[in-house]
């Protein structure tokens, strides 16, 4: 009986131990209150990626579990009491200036917010879901996002082939952060699904 | 032989002047015979039996009648109740799988719900001049099981023997931002146009009207890109239609092959992706596909670098990380993989189109990627020599 017990809790603890569906690989799925905030590091289209993937939860409702604003303010992340705080990393291939800013102006911003949401203890979620938004130039707008927000994050969650050189789990060992790999940016929908409860 | 005395007699300098006129009038006459033949040779296309109509951009003004920008549209009308889609290649016919694309979907459509609208020339007058100076060949061929098919290779604006000549700015009509000159004849610069503007303007504006009269509820815009520019591989989506462009996009990514997906940049006028869906209510989405020959870097523009899209020097390039997605010689981009993805992607933003908006559902059958891709482009294109002459179009 005693050896069944040990079994059945050693299944236990390897299911805790991995994501709890196939197409996600790494460190378990965390587990967040309600409502988010999804937000970009870069104002590429990651952001708004996210925010369609998550409202094909069909469970976690835009504008009612979770907000998205592209380019937030320090005001804008204690207007409701924000659970997390989702950045998306990724700046736009039509170019940063489309957008009406400056990728310094965007650094600038990103770093306020990031120091105002660990004042504020907002759990930051650092999220990559486009593979190409990476580049082996430190000074790539997509590598500073990447340098500005993920050190400070509480998980980092990226498609596994944005992780090709290592570069996020050097992150992850250099700052305890916890990295979650998923194999398209589909199957972020059924990530957030057990992520984020009501 | 003195040069200084033959030139002071004035019977040398005469006959000097003469051999030199000679010369040029034999030039430009070859040069003519090859701009001729580009000119006015006619692609062949054999439609689907489920055609319904053939309209004519005229239709939606009238003053592009008898002028090389006007241009055939054909209707397939399932006859039931649906949406509408507007599927519209070779706007810039220096990137040809976008006709070839469109010539592929007309010869094997078949519509089940709603309607879809084919505009394989969008710039037919760019389509008869090659890039001026650029030494691109005038066709290319499919090969197919009844021979060779032959396609015009076209230039990016439209054929300067039509609208001539280019101002030193051009103004976008009506946001009034300033765009290169030669983007004047650059129909994706154009939009929304205006019917009593340049031919180029007049032609936007038909589309336009097409879109606004047929109550379009998704226009495709076909295009192929450099490899070294970021937008490739890429659908560009107005903000009503960025989620279905963008689910569009993962879908395929997940299961087919790599597609980004960028928003249209509302700083950005003139552009289809933008102006189409702010002047009309269309769900408007431009996609651009991988193209080698129109890359600065590659060598010889051979028709071979334009099918096979197998060049060395990209490869280095890509080797060093300047293209914006992935390249090697080896597999090169070929016209299937390049009018596979524009198949497949118009495929998809439709099938998004339906779970997003289910009013608006369009049920269409041709072939995508993966039929494409085992069976190349001619195994899908029709003898017309055996095809119901009804069916058979030339233009």
């Amino acid at each position: 009986m005693r050896t069944k017990i040990g079994l059945f809790l050693l299944l236990a603890a390897l299911l805790c131990a991995v994501p709890a569906f196939a197409a996600a690989s790494g460190d378990p799925i965390k587990k967040y209150g309600l409502p988010l905030l999804i937000t970009n590091a870069g104002q590429g289209p990651g952001g708004k990626m996210a925010r369609l993937l998550v409202a094909q939860t069909k469970t976690i409702v835009l504008d009612t579990d979770y907000w998205y604003k592209s380019e937030p303010w320090e005001a804008d992340i204690v207007d409701r009491p924000y659970q997390a705080l989702m950045f998306v990393i990724g700046s736009s291939d039509k170019g940063l200036g489309a957008s009406g800013i400056t990728i310094e102006q965007e650094i600038a911003r990103l770093e306020k917010i990031v120091k105002h949401a660990k004042d504020k203890k907002i759990p930051i979620i650092a999220v990559l879901l486009e593979k190409d938004k990476r580049s082996a130039i430190a000074s790539n707008p997509n590598e500073r996002c990447i340098d500005t927000v993920c050190p400070f994050a509480d998980w980092m969650i990226v498609v596994k082939d944005g992780n090709k050189d290592g570069r996020f789990d050097k992150l992850k060992a250099k700052h305890k952060i916890p990295l979650t790999l998923i194999d398209n940016a589909i199957d972020f929908t059924q990530l957030c699904k057990q992520s984020f409860a009501k | 032989m003195n040069i200084k005395a033959t030139l002071s007699n004035p019977k040398a300098r005469a006959g000097l002047k003469a051999a030199f006129l000679a010369l040029a009038l034999l030039l430009a006459f070859l040069a003519g015979r090859e701009f001729h033949e580009l000119r006015h040779y006619e692609e062949t296309v054999v439609s689907a039996p489920g055609l319904t109509e053939r309209k004519m951009l005229s239709d939606y003004l009238a003053s592009l009648e008898g002028t090389w920008m006007d241009s055939p549209v054909f209707v397939y009308d399932s006859g039931v109740p649906g949406g509408s889609v507007f599927v519209m290649g070779n706007v810039h016919p220096y990137e040809p799988a976008t006709s070839l694309a469109a010539y592929i979907i007309m010869e094997n459509i078949k519509v089940s719900k709603g309607k879809v609208f084919v505009l394989p020339q969008g710039n037919r007058s760019a389509s008869t001049t090659g890039m001026l100076a650029n030494a691109y060949p005038k066709f290319f061929s499919v090969p197919t099981s009844f021979g060779a098919k032959k396609y015009r290779l076209g230039d990016r604006g439209t054929n300067p023997l039509d609208q001539w000549p280019d101002p030193f700015t051009y103004v976008n009509y009506p946001s009034r931002q300033n765009l290169a000159y030669q983007d004047i004849r650059n129909m994706n610069r154009t939009y929304p146009g205006r019917p009593d503007g340049t031919l180029t303007e007049r032609a936007a504006y038909a589309v336009m009207e097409l879109i606004r009269r047929e109550k379009i509820d998704l226009a495709i815009d076909m295009h192929e890109a450099s490899l070294m520019y970021p937008v490739v591989g890429t659908y560009v989506a107005h903000d009503r239609s960025f989620d279905l462009a963008m689910m569009a996009a993962m879908t395929l990514t997940a299961g087919s092959f790599d597609m980004k997906c960028e928003s249209s940049p509302k700083g950005l006028r003139g552009l289809s992706h933008r102006e189409w869906g702010d002047y009309s209510d269309t769900l408007a989405v431009l996609m651009e596909t991988p193209e080698p020959f129109i890359d600065r870097v590659v060598g010889p523009m051979t028709e071979q670098l334009f099918t096979e899209g197998k060049d060395e020097f990209l490869d280095v390039a890509a080797r060093h990380g300047l293209t914006y997605v992935p390249y090697s010689y080896e597999t090169g981009a070929p016209l299937w993989y390049r009018c596979g993805r524009h198949l497949s992607g118009a495929l998809e933003a439709v099938a998004q189109m339906g779970a997003f908006f289910p009013e608006k559902e369009v049920l269409v059958e041709w072939p995508g990627y993966e039929e494409l891709k085992e069976h190349d482009c001619g195994y899908f294109l029709h003898d017309p020599g055996k095809a119901d002459p009804k069916l058979v179009f030339k233009q």
